[in-house]
């Protein structure tokens, strides 16, 4: 097991691979690793490190995926009353 | 309505398990598990008392429903995602028990320990859940209906999340990250008489929290872990302190954090004029056949769970293919009086529910819980939001930020310390972080040669790891 988020298994990847995706992103979109829950955290290096094996490309090149803000989840009702900095009354 | 279960109110600074101590005199609380009594003990996590009395299933996988347990305890992984007073989608691991509380599993049906839809990882030895049962159309409508209602997640909260109102704060260091590095940078930013705003969602010290042996390095010293991050957070003031994590970074915008603030969580925005990143890093799946069994965690949560609150995983226990915390956990595990086999080379892991035995080395094993060592892989989300390029190193833990041994990144105002930057020690990551915390107000760290260089201080390892990995 890859990815227990999305339940990926190795062989997902190594399948997306053979029918020709051997970039981060692609891989992502094609097997939902790195997409569950977690957001990565679990499975990210593993997935890059198999892609490094499986394919012609290092980790290096391999790069990775988009950390999008906010890095965990925020109620809306608490954005909702945050305020906007360009206000004054700071602390 | 129920009161705010999330946020995890302030774990306790238990540092009981780290000390030995059972901690089973305290008294008890109570809470409900899928409508079961639990008993608990004060302020520990959800997943760790569910694991204590022996549910260690506590949630199910979306696709073949298979049985999922804690693995990381770190809020990293999918194993403890629950459901709490009504509010879907809470960490177990990072939420205390609260007397009366009622917990529930939200995935799988009747409940995820048992659930009948586990048939689905009988059936089909792989399954694709976006493409099968698309044709023909009435099956597919009949397939999408069921789909939502296998899946578990789309139950509608019936609880609330108290939140309160956000603030604009500034202030001159902004230090994300409350282990080690950041402690010692919190530390270094307020005795140069600057101010600082330390966020961390724990507030007990990140990796010293469970680290059970002496620390001796620079001028700071303790018995072990829990007692140094007592001294370190003394010296930051209760007020420079933010429960929370910072949630956002972006270029030339304060960042955004999220508090827990007593009337609950609220959005601030903080305006720094640097940042020092120490905000660790995630372990990961080791590749081996049964990865995914409850019972198999990595070895930090083994150590957390050991070393903070006391839980042996499992009695005996396995410790596959280990590293440097995979042998700490062992070592911790041997002091306990566990019975510990470790397999350098592991094969496969049995059990479908819980852990059975761990198969390597020419032999099979027979234990309650195997631990596996992928190592720490720095955590990217806010340097890459900052703007700062990563490249890979392996021998730093995967992709690493561009930085300075000091901690000095090719962003100017941005500075990283500790795990994230690739140290594999708390006291290395001691040594960086009170490094990036003096850079971070302007002041050369004379400190780090002499640190680095210090007989008994760092191992040579530590020494190879703080190094410059950005040439401009
Ligand atoms: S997120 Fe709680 S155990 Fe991993």
């Amino acid at each position: 097991m890859l990815c227990p988020c999305e339940d990926v298994l190795v062989e997902d990847v190594e399948e997306a691979v053979e029918l020709g995706y051997t970039d981060l992103e692609p891989i992502k979109r094609v097997t939902a690793v790195t997409t569950g829950p977690c957001q990565g955290r679990w499975c990210l290096r593993a997935t890059i490190e198999l892609l490094a094996e499986h394919t012609d490309k290092t980790a290096e090149e391999l790069g990775s995926i988009t950390h999008r803000q906010p890095v965990t989840p925020v109620p809306l009702d608490a954005l909702a009353e945050a305020r906007n900095p360009a206000d004054d009354g700071d602390e | 309505m129920s009161k705010n279960p999330y946020p995890p109110a302030a774990l306790p600074s238990l540092g009981a398990g780290a000390r030995g101590d059972d901690g089973a005199s305290e008294d008890a609380v109570t809470f409900t598990w899928d409508g079961d009594q639990i008993q608990a003990r004060p302020g520990e996590p959800i997943a760790v008392a569910l694991w204590r009395a022996g549910h260690v299933t506590q949630t199910r996988s979306l696709k073949y429903h298979r049985p999922r347990g804690p693995m990381c305890m770190t809020g990293d992984c999918p194993g403890c995602l629950i459901r709490v007073d009504g509010v879907p989608n809470v960490r177990g691991c990072r939420t205390p028990v609260v007397d009366g509380m009622d917990a529930e599993s939200q995935t799988g049906w009747p409940s995820a320990e048992t659930d009948v839809f586990s048939i689905v990882d009988r059936l089909f030895e792989r399954f694709d859940h976006e493409r099968s049962f698309v044709r023909p159309q009435p099956v597919n409508q009949v397939y999408e209906a069921i789909a939502r209602r296998m899946a578990g997640f789309g139950t509608q909260p019936t609880g609330e999340v108290a939140t309160s109102p956000g603030r604009h704060l500034e202030t001159d260091v902004l230090v994300a990250g409350g282990g080690p590095a950041g402690l010692a940078a919190a530390r270094a930013v307020h005795q140069a008489g600057r101010e600082v705003r330390l966020v961390d969602e724990d507030m007990h010290g990140g990796s010293l929290s469970y680290h059970h042996e002496p620390i001796e390095v620079g001028d700071l010293a303790a018995a072990d872990g829990p007692s140094l991050a007592e001294d370190l957070l003394d010296e930051v003031p209760d007020r420079r302190r933010i429960q929370g994590a910072v949630v956002g970074l972006y270029e030339d915008e304060p960042a955004a954090v999220l508090a827990e603030e007593p009337e609950g969580l609220a959005v601030h925005t903080v305006d720094a004029e640097t940042t020092v990143l120490a905000v660790g890093g995630y372990e990961g799946p080791s590749i081996v056949e049964g990865n995914d069994t409850p019972g198999v965690l990595g070895a930090r949560a083994a150590r957390i769970l050991l070393g903070r609150w006391g839980l042996e995983p499992g009695d005996p226990v396995a410790v596959l293919d280990p590293d440097r915390q995979g042998r700490a956990f062992a070592d911790l595990a041997t002091e306990r009086g566990l019975t510990v086999h470790t397999l350098d080379d592991p094969e496969w892991i049995e059990g479908e529910e819980r852990v059975e035995a761990v198969v390597g080395d020419k032999r099979r094993v027979d234990v309650e819980a195997a631990v596996i060592d992928p190592g720490v892989a720095p955590s990217a989300e806010l340097g890459r939001q900052a703007g700062v390029p990563y490249t890979w190193q392996d021998e730093l833990g995967g992709r690493v930020p561009l930085h300075r041994a000091d901690g000095r990144t090719p962003v100017p105002d941005v500075y990283v310390a500790g795990t994230c930057a690739g140290l594999p020690t708390v006291e290395a990551a001691l040594v960086q972080g009170q490094a990036a915390g003096q850079r971070a107000v302007g002041e050369q760290p004379q400190a780090i040669a002499r640190m680095i260089e210090a007989e008994g201080g760092l191992r040579d390892e530590e020494r190879d790891a703080i190094r410059s990995v950005w040439n401009e």
